[in-house]
C-alpha cells in the first residue's frame, strides 16, 4: 500500500509520525519511506542515517536557436514566471532560475526556434535504517519546481514497488503543487494535525484538497490532550472523516524530537497494526 | 531620446524611486536636443509580480522603445536584461526631482550603472 502523511499546517508532527509509523510497520513488513518535503527534508535526521546520492534531478529549460529565431517577441509575454524578456528586434533574454519548464514559450514560438536543454534542480538520496529504506528528495535553493523532485521520486518508487509491502510518503506542509504531487495515486491519506485553532484551520484546507482529489483520508491528532476534542472533532464530523489515532502530548516525545530522534508510542504501534490489517499485502 | 525614469509619483516634479522593478510608475520622457518635449506616465507592470518584477519591467520598457533608464538600483536580472535590449541605465540618486535627474542626464552628469545591486524581493512594497 501507499500511504501519505500530510496535514496542511507545518510543525504538526508529520515527519515524526511518518518515521515512527515506518519503524512500527517495519517490525513485520518491508517498508519504504519517501521524504517528499523536498524544500526541507528531515526524515534522514530523525532516522539517524547517512544519505547516499542516487540521482540528480533536472528540469527542462528553453534553448533558442538563433538561426531560426526571428526576434518576434512572442516568447516573453506568455512566460508566467517572468523568466523571459523578449522585445521585438532583440535576442530574447532568459533567466534560468525563474523557469518552471512549463513550455509555453516553445508552444508559442511561430518558427519552432525553441528546443529543450536542462538545468539541475535537486538531488534524490537513498538511505537505510534497520528495516526502513528511505528515499529523500532535496530541491536546490532558489529553484521553484519542487514537484519535479517528487515526481521523479515517485517514478523510482514505482520501479521498486514489488520490493516493499508499504510505502509511506511524508509530504511537505501546505496544499501546493509539491503536496499534490506527493498525494497523487496514494491509497490512503493520514492528515496529521494538532488540537489548536491553527491546526484545525489548516486541516480543513488539506481535507478539501484530499476530497477534491478523491483520496480516502483519516485524521491523526498529535500532541493530543485528554478530553480536548472541541477543535478537531467538529472538522472531522463536517468532512465525515475518521479520527484514526490520537497521539498524546508527552514530554518524552518532545525530548526525542528535540534530540532529532525518532519516537515510538503504543498509539503508533496500534495504528501500524490497523493499517497493516486494512492495507497489508 | 526616449528615457524611462523609475518614479515614486506621476509627474516630473515628483521624486525618482530608487527601485527599478518595484517602482509604482515609469515616467517616459522624450527629449529632443536635450530639451524635454513630452512626458507620459505608465504604471510599472512589474510592481505587482510575485517574482521576476525587474524582467517584466524591462520587457515593458523595451516594447515602448525606451533607449535609456534612470533609476537607483538594478537587480542582476534587470541589469543583464537591459544590456541585452541595448537600453543604457543611469543612476539618478541624489536629485530632488525626476526633472532634475533628466536634465543631469542630458548634460552628461549622470553616471552609468555599471554593475547590479542586490535585488528587491517581495510583492509591491518594500
Amino acid at each position: 500500500m501507499q500511504i501519505a502523511v500530510t496535514g496542511g499546517k507545518g510543525g504538526t508532527g508529520k515527519s515524526t509520525i511518518a518515521t515512527a509509523l515506518a519503524l512500527a510497520l517495519a517490525k513485520k513488513s518491508r517498508v519504504l519511506l519517501m521524504d517528499a518535503d523536498a524544500d526541507c527534508p528531515n526524515d534522514h535526521l530523525l532516522l539517524g542515517m547517512e544519505r547516499q546520492q542516487i540521482k540528480i534531478v533536472e528540469q527542462r529549460i528553453p534553448v533558442w536557436n538563433m538561426q531560426t529565431c526571428t526576434k518576434c517577441g512572442a516568447c516573453g509575454p506568455v512566460c508566467k514566471a517572468n523568466a523571459i524578456v523578449s522585445v521585438t528586434g532583440h535576442e530574447p533574454f532568459f533567466s534560468s532560475p525563474q523557469c518552471h519548464g512549463c513550455g509555453a514559450c516553445a508552444h508559442n514560438c511561430p518558427t519552432g526556434a525553441i528546443s529543450w536543454g536542462a538545468k539541475e534542480i535537486g538531488t534524490i538520496y537513498s538511505g537505510k535504517s534497520g528495516a526502513v529504506d528511505l528515499l529523500s528528495g532535496e530541491l536546490k535553493v532558489n529553484e521553484p519546481a519542487s514537484e519535479r523532485i517528487i515526481q521523479e521520486m515517485k517514478q523510482l518508487v514505482n520501479q521498486k514497488k514489488t520490493a516493499y509491502d508499504h510505502v509511506i510518503i511524508d509530504t511537505a506542509a501546505g496544499t501546493h503543487c509539491d503536496v499534490i504531487a506527493a498525494l497523487e495515486g496514494v491509497e490512503h491519506v493520514l492528515a496529521v494535525t494538532e488540537p489548536t485553532p491553527l491546526g484545525a484551520h489548516d486541516l480543513e484546507l488539506i481535507l478539501e484538497l484530499t476530497a477534491a482529489m478523491r483520496l480516502p483520508s483519516s485524521i491523526i491528532i498529535n500532541r493530543y490532550e485528554e478530553g480536548r476534542d472541541d477543535l478537531i472533532a467538529p472538522v472531522a464530523e463536517r468532512h465525515k472523516i475518521e479520527i484514526k489515532a490520537r497521539v498524546p502530548y508527552s514530554e518524552e516525545i518532545v525530548r526525542s524530537y528535540a534530540r532529532g530522534e525518532s519516537i515510538s508510542h503504543p498509539v503508533i504501534d496500534s495504528l501500524a497494526r490497523g493499517l497493516d490489517a486494512s492495507f497489508g499485502s | 531620446m526616449k528615457i524611462a525614469v523609475s518614479a515614486a509619483g506621476t509627474t516630473i516634479e515628483d521624486q525618482m524611486d530608487e527601485r527599478f522593478g518595484r517602482c509604482p510608475y515609469f515616467l517616459l520622457v522624450e527629449t529632443v536636443d536635450g530639451v524635454i518635449k513630452d512626458v507620459i506616465v505608465t504604471p510599472n507592470e512589474g510592481a505587482i509580480e510575485g517574482h521576476g518584477a525587474g524582467l517584466k519591467a524591462v520587457a515593458q520598457l523595451g516594447e515602448l522603445g525606451v533607449e535609456a533608464v534612470i533609476t537607483g538600483n538594478l537587480g542582476p536580472n534587470a541589469f543583464n536584461a537591459l544590456a541585452q535590449m541595448h537600453i543604457s541605465a543611469y543612476c539618478g540618486s541624489g536629485y530632488a526631482t525626476i526633472k532634475a535627474a533628466v536634465e543631469a542626464l542630458q548634460s552628461g552628469k549622470l553616471p552609468e550603472i555599471s554593475q547590479s545591486q542586490q535585488a528587491h524581493h517581495g510583492m509591491g512594497v518594500n
